[in-house]
């Protein structure tokens, strides 16, 4: 969509009528592929060729080549990022080569505001099962021996989660499906419920018959107004068709839905604040015991899942909790979406079996490191996770061998580094967005995180001490078993983890006031090698604070007390000159050359 | 249930949280958030302990006891945790005196410091002394805070009346925000913005006098610290000393915790115990106590007149000068005037003088016309008893309730706190005025939700009132409705019981004198021969008086009100009448024996009570005894109504008019609401009256 995707299939639909194809070409605009990086794509089907980085200028090439003529056009697909010959089939690209697709197995394929292609691959197959041939003792005990476990972070077993409600003497009961989706970085629930929402409808439906509701809520976070569509038509047409409502495919089970929008805030997706705010309460967590399944949205026994979670389910009760569990490792059955992100090749959403290695996730699929830079770290679980180095990178992703390592699953966004990342600048970055987000209910996350993010803070402009990092480990500790909820308690997680993997480059913010990456702007600085300056004043137009001063073919020189540390000198130097260099280490302190221009692509 | 903590066994019954239980034993567990009134909030994290087979750490204050539990509340682990925590708090609190080695000493130096506009310390603050933070540092003994300190955002609020607020003392504990939504059901604080932006206030940022605020003060008696301030208490230094006493402003009863500093009354807060109110109260119970009893309009020497205008006197001259004037007057010629906010004892005690010394008709108050009295004379005339006692509690369990004509917060407040308990937990409430529209209302109503149907005087004033009651009467039955006469002041019911041990005697030709211990119609100059004025406050009437006695208030002398239950409650004084006032019936006594009277010789206030016990069945003797330690009601029922059978419904008219002031903020012809710039202000505003 913000890569033009929209001008471009106008252009298609229009090219095709011209030429008369319409009859045997049909443009269905379908949801999120996965491969962000790579849009806007196109799938030619029933070839299944891959075309991507398209524009509207590639239109009529395309239909005379591939529609009219039959032969596909190789300047139009992928090519792996080492070189190489184009690969025409989606199947064959790494990046989709690795992924198994259950929660997005319709990436692609349909139109996600028509609900007769969801039923056209199998939709609403599982939802008939479960709602004609089996009780909820048997969808419960399928679901459990799945072992699907809750993708919204914690990874508590869905199963259990649902017996317990079930089993709970209270009524009515409420089923959620938690869309807040906050993490910064991670936006796979927002590619379901944009892409393929009856997923989710038809795992509420499902999970109402499980437990025993006749009502659900959809909470999707304010900022996804396509999502908030998507589901609303998913709803008239899933109703219409007598999937939700009363006596549904006529088996005198009543359920429906309703979508609540987000209240603008992080922490409301913290399952207990999300209850309070549907009960339009402001969003402050609620202590528990006692947990939802008991006594959740107005007191009553309520199951609330992640978006991803109820995605699954239609799968397994459609094709067995053998079959699901037949993927994963022992522990952690299934898939997982990750959110590809930062300094990756292949940015975007894969799915992957648990248990697949990370390097398997950022060398294949992810297609390693842009511009030959050096991978550091993988941050995974937003600002509630940790970071795992490079020593780690034959780690098998699941649950607990991220908790083992001080990261966490979380949302399943990965945040992948290379060498030009500064961990002490991303532990602050993920602390201020906390204590930022922070509801405020209680003490130690609401002062907790303030007091680290301004320790962090002090770090990074190089006016830190040894002794601000026993503080930090203490008020980390006092934060993470003190705070009320889970966005406290986790929110110590990406400094403990810096800490504990690179300790080191804390150590040379305080004691040696340097930034080795050369990101920290207190401890950078820019000067231009007077050997190598040939005075064609493109740095000196670039500087935004006009802190460089110099004639044309004389030396230019950057004042140190005006400069921003902004780099864009560093970017507006020709390659073929590299008189701009970036140092680390102030004037007084050690002066290390930090990294410079980016290695040759 | 048995447990453990820290080792020892403890046993507890019901369904206690641990934070009781260790309370309950001695064992101490700090706890900011948490109140006794209030549900458990979990915010403060102080009170986290270990219980063993649950993983990390438990707040003691929402976690309930369970059989066989082992909690842990001072391990190693537990106590670092804390101090991390109210390190934490302290960073954002002032707290340089909290930390202070030198506090023992400064204490004694700075004693009147408070007037500086920002608190740094606790010297500075109004609530030295008084902070449940001071308490918790110097139980667990900090003497570092360890972080850079932040001062939270704001002035000082000090735009509105009776309370202050300061956000630089606030530690977002939220009992405030949590009393006002839970208890008092006016929601006028919440919480703005989030994370450390997080500050209490209204919605809009208002003055709580542009919201719903009833200014009862429950916020700041909640208040942890010194944010929540009493503005008229701000500069005191602490009270000296503490009585309770039972105030007297209205009908409902409520116990309060009165500071004496000095021989006055420092300021009134509600008693947790207090039976009726339990902790709460309203404005003039919790503000205007002081400030009634020391108004300048306070009578406080006993006045006579000569030449043409009013002299002071000693109490020998004027004594001796009433009982002269008044031997002259011949049966029903006095009419004497009474009040519904004076005690039991002064009551009686003048109805005995009315009826014996005096032979006047009847003693004209302000219970005739009352809702009270209505209903119970609806009772006689129907012929069944229609019964005025009942409790507060009772109200909570109603599933409708239909309010006529009272506006609640301002007449009736702590009913008002049943009525908002019920609408929390479902109840349908309906308010109305006193008009037709009521009647047929009632008559609507659903017979599966038992409804409850508050009325006040104005349903029964005019010729019509009766009427009127007897048709929302019937109406109610109906349905299986009850009704609840609520009536204003302080002692309506224990008037009305008391004015029917004493018989109407045949009306005479009229009044030549008055005596008048009670609101009286206003008086115009040569209207009576003599005019005797017995009260508290000067105004118009005794302005034009004889003879001026100057009455003890209520929270001056013992005394036993009845409140619109039909609660019987004695009162100890809190402090000592000012100037020469004196106890009415005191006055009575020695006003009859200067005219030979036997029989008024009370040596005690109990002693009076004894006689009235005897007199007035409705007093049950051991009840009253017992009074204080357990409820004690009015008796009522067959008995009581037979007793009065045949006794004519026109009883308690004489001839000295009643002007009944329905006014609730009166207090014996003070007029709080017009005397008192803070409760105008309160009381003036657009308020939706019901």
């Amino acid at each position: 969509m913000s890569c033009g995707a929209f001008a471009f299939k106008d252009a298609l639909v229009a090219e095709i009528a011209r030429r008369g194809l319409q009859d045997e070409a049909l443009v269905v605009a379908t949801g999120c592929n996965g491969f962000c990086e790579r849009g806007p794509i196109l799938l030619v089907h029933p070839d299944g060729v891959f075309y991507q980085r398209l524009s509207s200028a590639d239109v009529p090439l395309l239909v005379e080549e591939h529609l009219v003529k039959g032969r596909p056009v190789p300047r139009l697909m992928y090519v792996p990022p080492e070189g190489g010959l184009p690969v025409p089939k989606m199947a064959d690209i790494e990046f989709f080569k690795h992924q198994r697709l259950i929660v997005l197995r319709n990436r692609g394929r349909i139109d996600p505001e028509k609900i007769e292609e969801y039923i056209a691959y199998d939709g609403y197959e599982g939802a008939s099962k479960a709602l004609g041939r089996m009780t909820p003792e048997e969808i419960v005990a399928e679901v459990s021996e799945a072992g699907l476990r809750g993708r919204g972070g914690a990874g508590f077993p869905t199963g259990r989660k649902w017996d317990l409600c079930r089993r709970e003497p209270g009524s009515p009961k409420y089923l959620i499906c938690n869309g807040d989706e906050g993490d910064p970085g991670a936006f796979m629930d927002r590619s379901v419920l944009e892409a393929d929402p009856h997923a989710v409808l038809e795992g509420m439906i499902i999970g109402a018959k499980a437990i025993g509701a006749a009502r659900g809520f959809i909470y999707i976070r304010d900022e996804y107004p396509l999502a908030v569509s998507r589901i609303g038509i998913a709803l008239g047409q899933a109703r219409e068709m007598g999937l939700l409502g009363r006596d549904i495919l006529g088996t005198g089970f009543d359920f429906d839905l309703e979508i609540v929008r987000g209240a603008g805030a992080f922490v409301s997706g913290e399952e207990t604040a999300l209850i309070a705010s549907i009960e339009g309460q402001r969003a402050y967590p609620r202590q528990r015991p006692p947990y939802p399944a008991q006594s959740g949205l107005w007191g009553r026994p309520t199951v609330i899942n992640n978006v991803e979670t109820w995605a699954n389910v239609p799968s397994i009760i459609r094709r067995g909790a053998a079959w699901f569990s037949s993927l994963g490792t022992e522990t952690s059955k299934g898939t997982k979406i990750f959110s590809l992100v930062g300094k990756i090749n292949n940015t975007g959403l894969v799915e992957v079996p648990m248990g697949i290695r990370l390097r398997d996730i950022v060398y294949a699929v992810g297609g390693g490191i842009p511009q030959g830079r050096d991978f550091k770290a993988v941050q995974i679980g937003g600002p509630s996770g940790g970071c795992i180095p490079k020593a780690l990178l034959d780690l098998p992703i699941d649950y607990e061998s991220l908790t083992q390592a001080g990261a966490m699953m979380g949302s399943g966004g990965m945040i992948v580094m290379d060498e030009d990342t500064c961990m002490v600048d991303i532990a602050l970055y993920f602390l201020r967005f906390t204590q930022e987000e922070s509801c405020g209910k209680c003490s130690p996350c609401r002062i907790g995180t303030r007091q680290m993010a301004e320790i962090l803070a002090r770090i990074t402009a190089g006016e830190g001490s040894l002794e601000d990092l026993e503080k930090l480990e203490a008020l980390a500790a006092t934060v993470k078993r003190g705070s009320l909820c889970g966005l406290g308690q986790t929110a110590p997680n990406p400094v403990l983890s810096t800490l504990r993997y690179f300790r080191d480059e804390y150590l040379a913010h305080i004691v040696d006031r340097v930034c080795p990456a050369g990101v920290c702007k207190s401890l950078i600085r820019f000067t231009i090698d007077p050997e190598k300056c040939v005075g064609c004043l493109l740095c000196l137009k670039a500087c935004p604070v006009k802190a460089i001063s110099g004639e044309r073919k004389k030396v230019h020189v950057i004042d140190q007390d005006a400069c921003i540390r902004c780099g864009a000198c560093l970017v507006a130097c020709p390659a073929k000159v590299r008189a701009v260099i970036k140092h680390t280490g102030g004037k007084a302190g050690a002066s290390r050359e930090g990294a410079t221009a980016p290695k040759d692509a | 249930m048995k447990l453990l903590i820290d080792g020892r066994a403890v046993t507890a019954e019901g369904t206690p949280t641990l934070l009781e239980v260790a309370r309950a034993n001695g064992i101490f567990v700090p706890a900011l958030c948490e109140h006794p009134a209030l549900e458990p909030y979990a915010a403060c994290r102080l009170c986290l302990v270990e219980v063993k087979g649950r993983k990390g750490f438990v707040p003691a204050c929402s976690t309930r006891a369970e059989d066989g539990q082992e909690v842990m509340t001072a391990t190693a682990e537990i106590q670092a945790l804390r101090k991390g925590i109210l390190e934490l708090i302290l960073a954002e609190h002032p707290h340089a005196c909290l930390i202070c080695a030198e506090k023992p000493s400064c204490d004694d130096l700075k004693s009147t410091i408070r007037k500086t506009g920002e608190v740094t310390g606790c010297v500075l603050c109004p609530a030295n002394g008084r902070c449940e933070l001071q308490r918790v540092v110097e139980a667990m003994g900090l003497g570092l805070v360890p972080f850079p300190s932040h001062r939270r955002p704001g002035e000082v609020r000090r735009d509105d009346p009776f309370i202050d607020r300061d956000n630089s003392l606030c530690i977002l504990c939220g009992r405030c925000v949590r009393v006002c939504q839970e208890i008092r059901g006016a929601s006028v604080l919440t919480f703005v913005s989030r994370g450390s932006e997080t500050v209490i206030g209204t919605a809009l940022d208002r003055r709580l006098l542009d919201s719903a605020c009833q200014f009862c003060g429950a916020c700041v008696d909640v208040c942890p610290t010194g944010s929540l301030m009493d503005r008229g208490g701000r500069y005191d230094r602490p009270a000296e000393a503490g009585t309770k006493a039972v105030c007297a402003l209205c009908g409902q009863g409520c116990r309060l915790n009165a500071g004496i500093r000095e021989g006055r009354i420092a300021g009134t807060s509600p008693d947790m115990d207090g039976p009726v109110n339990r902790g709460q109260a309203c404005v003039k119970g919790r503000f205007l106590v002081g400030p009634a009893l020391s108004h300048p309009r306070r009578l406080l020497k006993p006045l006579v007149r000569e030449n043409g205008s009013l002299r002071e006197a000693g109490w020998e001259e004027a004594l001796d000068l009433a009982a002269k004037r008044l031997a002259a007057f011949a049966a029903g010629e006095v009419a004497v005037s009474a009040s519904a906010q004076s005690s039991c004892e002064d009551l009686f005690v003048l109805q005995r003088f009315a009826a014996e010394v005096l032979r006047a008709p009847a003693v004209a108050g302000p219970w005739t016309g009352s809702a009270a009295a209505g209903l119970r004379d609806l009772g006689r005339t129907a012929g069944r008893a229609l019964p005025l006692n009942f409790r507060m509690t009772d109200i909570d369990h109603a599933r409708t309730i239909v309010v006529i004509g009272e506006d609640l917060p301002v007449t009736q407040p702590i009913v008002g706190l049943h009525v908002h308990r019920a609408a929390s937990m479902g109840a349908e409430v309906i308010k109305v005025d006193a008009g037709k529209r009521a009647l047929g209302l009632v008559s609507r109503l659903d017979r599966s939700k038992p409804a409850v149907i508050l009325f006040g005087p104005s349903l029964v004033g005019g010729a019509d009132g009766p009427a009127r009651l007897a048709a929302l009467e019937a109406a109610a039955a109906a349905t299986g409705g009850r009704i609840i006469a609520l009536d204003r002041e302080a002692n309506v019911r224990g008037g009305l019981a008391i004015a029917e041990a004493f018989p109407t005697l045949p009306a005479s030709t009229g009044a030549r004198a008055l005596y008048l211990a009670g609101p009286h119609p206003k008086l115009k100059p040569g209207e009576a021969e003599l005019v005797i004025v017995q009260g508290s406050y000067g105004d118009e009437i005794s302005a034009l008086a004889d003879i001026v006695f100057p009455e003890a208030t209520s929270f001056e002398a013992e005394g036993t009100f009845v409140n619109v239950e039909g609660r019987i409650q004695v009162s100890r004084p809190a402090v000592a009448p000012p100037g020469e006032a004196r106890p009415g019936w005191r006055i009575l006594q020695d006003l009859a024996g200067r005219l030979g009277a036997k029989g008024f010789g009370y040596g005690s206030e109990a002693d009076v009570r004894a006689a009235l016990a005897e007199a007035a069945p409705a007093f049950d003797a051991a009840a009253l005894a017992a009074s204080n330690e357990g409820p004690a009601f009015l008796a009522e029922g067959p008995a009581g109504a037979a007793a009065f059978a045949g006794r004519d419904a026109g009883r308690g008219r004489g001839r000295a008019r009643v002007a009944a002031p329905l006014d609730p903020d009166d207090y014996k012809g003070l007029s709080l609401v017009l005397e008192n710039k803070s409760l105008k202000l309160v009381r003036g505003r657009r308020c939706p009256r019901s």
